[in-house]
């Protein structure tokens, strides 16, 4: 065995190599020739107008890059929502609830026409539960109610017109007007004291000495104000509820539901069953929950209430 | 478009190694590259290098000047179609060969009536002395050696071969292909290859009265 480890290196195949290049001269006509390299060309050219292989590639990743983005800005917000702690909530629509207060736009017109001469006591039974007639001790309680009035949703019935008119009430009118108000919300509370129930007279007597001195001429047009914008606080949860809250304050604190007033409303949107507290959270279904939360004024306690947007009122613990 | 001046005198000359002898250096990757860039010369350059092998091989394959003229045209233009896919990390001339190789292989099967052949059938095809009977009736050897030319007989003890071995012979010496890329393209053990790139020589230089 005598034979070339690599084929073709042996001087004897290198030499029939050599012979058989020195033959092999064939090679295709020049009209092939010239139809592959007009190809090349065309191809170049259509690459140039079309884009290269690279940028055509681009270009299809430019083509997805917006779809990519969407579902990354996607992705993130979700995460977002994911990380905000369960407890906060945030502000949704009112929840369409039935309200026995539900006017037309025209009727709601009217009826913050009326109120200017109308006492609370002429009012239908059913408002005793809503227009609280709670009159702001101050100017600051005033405009607290009013700003916390204000973040209300658009409600799409008659309290749309209340809600506007309580709007109105911008803090600075009512600080411009503060002293006609403090006579008006007075007046107001004497009248309510002659009409209302005997109970209701009762609780609010003591704060609602009549001063003396006020303008009489102011007081009509500061009473439809205020009057407006706490009917709305108190309006935007159903009538169960507020008697819920006002009769579970009552107890805890000793006083009497009448007693008892609803400063604050702000609906919310649970992130589950356990309306916002700690305490239920585990045995809690996790579907959202449209409520409230209520603030309420017992006697100088303030207490908040989580509400759902029915008949579930809750004081979670360490609030 | 000094690259079209040297594509086109390098039009002629035999083989890549020939035309690198001409001063163009540059590899047949980076031509591709460039060519893939938008450079219409580098494609001239290349095509100049390869044309005459790429022919050769498929003439010697088909034995039919106008079907090889047609399938070199479909190899060169199936290479300008798949430019995008070419990979400058592969050599240039394995992946032209396997083009060429493919569509020779192709052809066969749509005409299977012209030739029907494997490429990696490695069976005995007929033996120098029967090619060279059948070329002189007198059944004469010496005296048919002195009439044909050597080119002739070369070509004649290439057809005469198996099939394999004269696929790899025409890779090796046309493509320039070394034994691992032979082995790679045919995908066959490189010592398979080896064994018949040496019954190749070997039977190719007995046709030339060199029975070593």
């Amino acid at each position: 065995m005598n034979e070339d480890p690599m084929p073709g290196t042996s001087a004897a195949d290198q030499e029939l190599t050599r012979r058989w290049q020195r033959q092999s001269l064939e090679e295709p006509s020049n009209s092939t020739d010239a139809r592959i390299r007009a190809a090349a060309r065309d191809a170049i050219a259509s690459s140039a107008s079309s884009g290269s292989p690279e940028a055509r590639n681009r270009s299809r990743w430019t083509r997805f890059m917006p779809l990519a983005a969407a579902a990354s800005v996607a992705l993130l917000a979700v995460g977002l929502v994911r990380l905000i702690p369960r407890e906060q909530y945030q502000a949704v629509p009112t929840p369409e609830v039935a309200r026995p207060r539900e006017t037309t736009a025209p009727e709601s017109a009217a009826q913050s026409k009326q109120d200017s001469t109308q006492s609370f006591a002429e009012r239908p039974a059913g408002d005793s539960l809503y227009a609280e007639p709670s009159a702001p001790e101050s100017r600051d309680e005033a405009e607290r109610t009013t700003a916390r009035t204000r973040p209300l949703e658009p409600a799409p019935d008659g309290d749309l017109t209340s809600r506007q008119a309580a709007e109105a009430v911008t803090a600075e009118e009512l600080r411009s007007t503060a002293p006609a108000e403090a006579a008006a919300n007075d007046q107001l509370s004497v009248e309510q004291a002659a009409k209302t129930s005997e109970q209701a007279s009762e609780a609010r007597a003591p704060a609602t000495v009549a001063p003396t001195g006020t303008s009489a001429a102011a007081a009509p047009s500061a009473s439809r104000r205020m009057d407006s914008a706490v009917r709305s606080t108190v309006s935007a949860i159903p009538a169960t509820l507020a008697v819920q809250v006002r009769n579970d304050a009552a107890r805890r604190t000793g006083l009497d539901p009448q007693s008892i007033h609803i400063v604050a409303v702000d609906p919310v949107a649970w992130q589950n069953a356990s309306l916002g507290c700690e305490a239920a959270r585990a045995s809690a279904s996790e579907a959202r929950v449209p409520g409230y939360v209520v603030t309420v004024d017992a006697g100088g306690t303030t207490l908040r209430y989580h509400t759902d947007g029915r008949d579930q009122v809750r004081v979670c613990e360490g609030e | 478009m000094t690259g079209i001046v040297d594509a086109a005198s390098a039009f002629h000359t035999p083989t890549f190694m020939q035309a690198r002898d001409a001063g163009d250096t540059e590899t047949d990757e980076a031509l591709m590259l460039a060519w893939q860039a938008g450079d219409a010369s580098a494609f001239d350059r290349i095509y100049a290098r390869h044309r005459a092998g790429v022919f050769r091989y498929l003439l010697r394959h088909c034995r039919d000047r106008a079907t090889a003229e047609e399938l070199h045209q479909d190899v060169w233009l199936k290479l300008i179609a798949a430019r995008a896919r070419f990979d400058a990390a592969a050599r240039f001339t394995t992946w032209l060969y396997s083009v060429a190789r493919n569509r020779m292989i192709d052809h066969w099967r749509r005409n299977p009536a012209q030739r029907l052949v494997s490429l990696d059938d490695d069976g005995d095809g007929r033996g120098i002395g029967e090619l060279l009977e059948d070329s002189d009736p007198a059944g004469n050897p010496q005296g048919a050696a002195t009439l044909l030319q050597e080119s002739a007989l070369l070509v004649e003890a290439l057809e005469a071969l198996p099939a394999a071995q004269r696929d790899a012979f025409l890779l090796h010496v046309e493509g320039g292909l070394a034994v691992g890329e032979i082995a790679a393209l045919t995908s066959t053990p490189a010592e398979t290859v080896k064994s018949r790139l040496r019954y190749a020589y070997k039977r190719l230089r007995a046709s030339l009265g060199d029975p070593a």
